[in-house]
């Protein structure tokens, strides 16, 4: 998808329960109500407090700068303190990320049910609310003390892969003149062997004049 | 008068029991049939097998063919790839929308996730291509980015773990806890602070986030004290929503809250602010 304008809208309103809830119950609906749910699931990724001492955010005056910064929780302040096992706080999914699907959504207890294919590692609490019990509770983990948190919609058109590369670093001239493979990590090794003889063989040219003369590998062929 | 014993004894035979602890024994019926294996298509010195083949196989005969690499980078060194993106700084997502499949019998297989007869054939075409797209890529194994330029500048890791395989996050509505509104002409003299009473709670036990607490804010109706902003609007939101998140005044209800509201300003195309 080419970049387009985002269209932010930051209206200069409080957000209303009721109007919340009715959003939620709209975006469930859709999803529900659908031949394909691929590109109508919904996450909420928790993020950190624009205030919080382990995040820094420079000069930023604009609270919408917050979604740029995330609670990756196996950093220190993105875990509870007090930790003991930290490899608990490694998990290699969104889980990781402070981000989970919503899959279910209560109106009238203004609750959402977030997935547990990929559960989240920690409880994520805001800091204490002043008025009940329910809420009445020490902030958890620390770069959560004042609970922002975005709402995202996942686009299935371009099938994706999310990795930590770092494409700046990775791949400062971008990918060259010719395009790329995404491997899998159970590729057959016969093949993985013979990569350039399969997509020379697929209209992919890599070798130029030399693919007339590339050979088969046959070592792995009778692998199970 | 006694029972019938319809077996009778026989001295024709014997039985060696050692014979119970021989392999030939033991192969044929229990030991021998049962195999086990530490790894998926790969075989480890603690593994019960026949040599040293793997004892289970699950092998892939796809090769991806990538078409972009999007990436999103740390704050203040640059913008993403994608504004419309939700960002996961120092992440990429690396797109993909053909593959190919080495047949058995060595016969190349071209798939495309887009059908190109029409709305009914382009979702069939995507159905399948994720058919094969997410036993090839669980969340949690590793991918393989392989450049074909090979004079190419680059220095990939052999191989990345996926966090993430469904497509991408788009960014929709963001919401931050209300600050403290201050007393006009009253420097420092809080009027109210709606920002005391948002909730927001989410509890690994039960899977449950809590967006509300339970009376709102005693300062407008269901003002749950918060602020939000829109993202995507036009392009996702009005997809499923065109109503308006906005909280409802009562007879003390302050509704034009953030003091500080950070609008425009940014790269992105601010439409303005407004009742929506």
């Amino acid at each position: 998808m080419a970049s387009t304008a985002t269209n932010t809208i930051t209206p200069n309103e409080r957000l209303g329960r009721v109007p919340f809830n009715e959003f939620f119950a709209a975006a469930l609906e859709y999803k529900t109500n659908t031949d394909w749910q691929g590109d109508k699931r919904f996450y909420v990724t928790f993020l950190p407090n624009a205030s919080s001492s382990f995040v820094s955010f420079g000069s930023i005056t604009d609270r919408r700068e917050v979604i740029n910064y995330n609670i990756r929780t196996k950093l220190t302040g993105s875990f509870p303190n007090g930790s003991g096992d930290k490899t608990l706080f490694r998990k290699k999914s969104l889980a990781e990320l402070s981000t989970a699907e919503i899959i279910g959504h209560d109106s009238s207890s203004n609750q959402l049910t977030l997935s547990n294919k990929t559960p989240l590692l920690q409880n994520y609490l805001a800091q204490q609310h002043g008025g009940e019990a329910l809420h009445n509770h020490p902030f958890t983990p620390p770069k959560f003390e004042d609970g922002s948190y975005l709402i995202s919609k996942i686009t299935d058109d371009n099938p994706s892969l999310l990795l930590e590369l770092n494409k700046d670093a990775a791949l400062p001239n971008g990918l060259g003149d010719k395009e790329f493979i995404v491997i899998p990590e159970n590729l057959h090794p016969f093949i993985k062997d013979n990569l350039e003889y399969f997509l020379t063989r697929a209209g992919i040219n890599i070798s130029g004049d030399a693919s007339q003369f590339i050979k088969l590998d046959e070592t792995n062929r009778n692998l199970p | 008068m006694p029972a019938i014993n319809p077996i009778s004894q026989s001295n024709h035979f014997e039985f060696n029991d050692s014979v119970l602890d021989t392999q030939a024994w033991n192969s044929s019926r229990y030991t021998g049939r049962q195999l086990k294996g530490k790894k998926v298509n790969q075989y480890s010195r603690t593994d019960i097998t026949y040599a040293h083949t793997p004892v289970v196989s699950n092998y892939s005969r796809n090769i991806y063919i990538g078409s972009r690499v999007i990436g999103m980078r740390e704050p203040g060194l640059g913008g993403n790839d994608d504004p419309t993106l939700s960002p996961f700084p120092g992440f990429s997502y690396i797109t993909v929308d053909e593959y190919i499949t080495v047949n058995s019998d060595d016969s190349i297989t071209r798939r495309s996730v887009r059908g190109g007869r029409g709305e009914g054939d382009d979702l069939n075409a995507k159905k399948g291509f994720y058919q094969a797209w997410y036993p090839d890529f669980p969340i949690g194994s590793k991918a393989e980015v392989k450049p074909l330029d090979k004079k190419l500048a680059q220095s990939l890791k052999p191989r990345y773990d996926i966090y993430n395989n469904s497509g991408q996050l788009q960014k929709c509505v963001l919401v931050t806890r209300q600050g403290p509104v201050f007393a006009d002409g009253a420097l420092n003299t809080v009027d109210h602070d709606s920002g005391s009473y948002y909730a927001a709670s989410y509890n690994t036990s039960s899977f449950i986030f809590d967006f509300c607490s339970g009376s709102g804010n005693p300062q407008g109706d269901g003002d749950i004290g918060a602020e939000y902003s829109f993202f995507n609007y036009l392009l996702l939101i009005t997809d499923f929503f065109t109503g308006s998140l906005q909280a409802n005044p009562d007879a003390n209800g302050v509704v034009s809250g953030p003091s500080n509201p950070g609008t425009g300003g940014d790269d992105e195309n601010d439409l303005g602010d407004g009742t929506l």
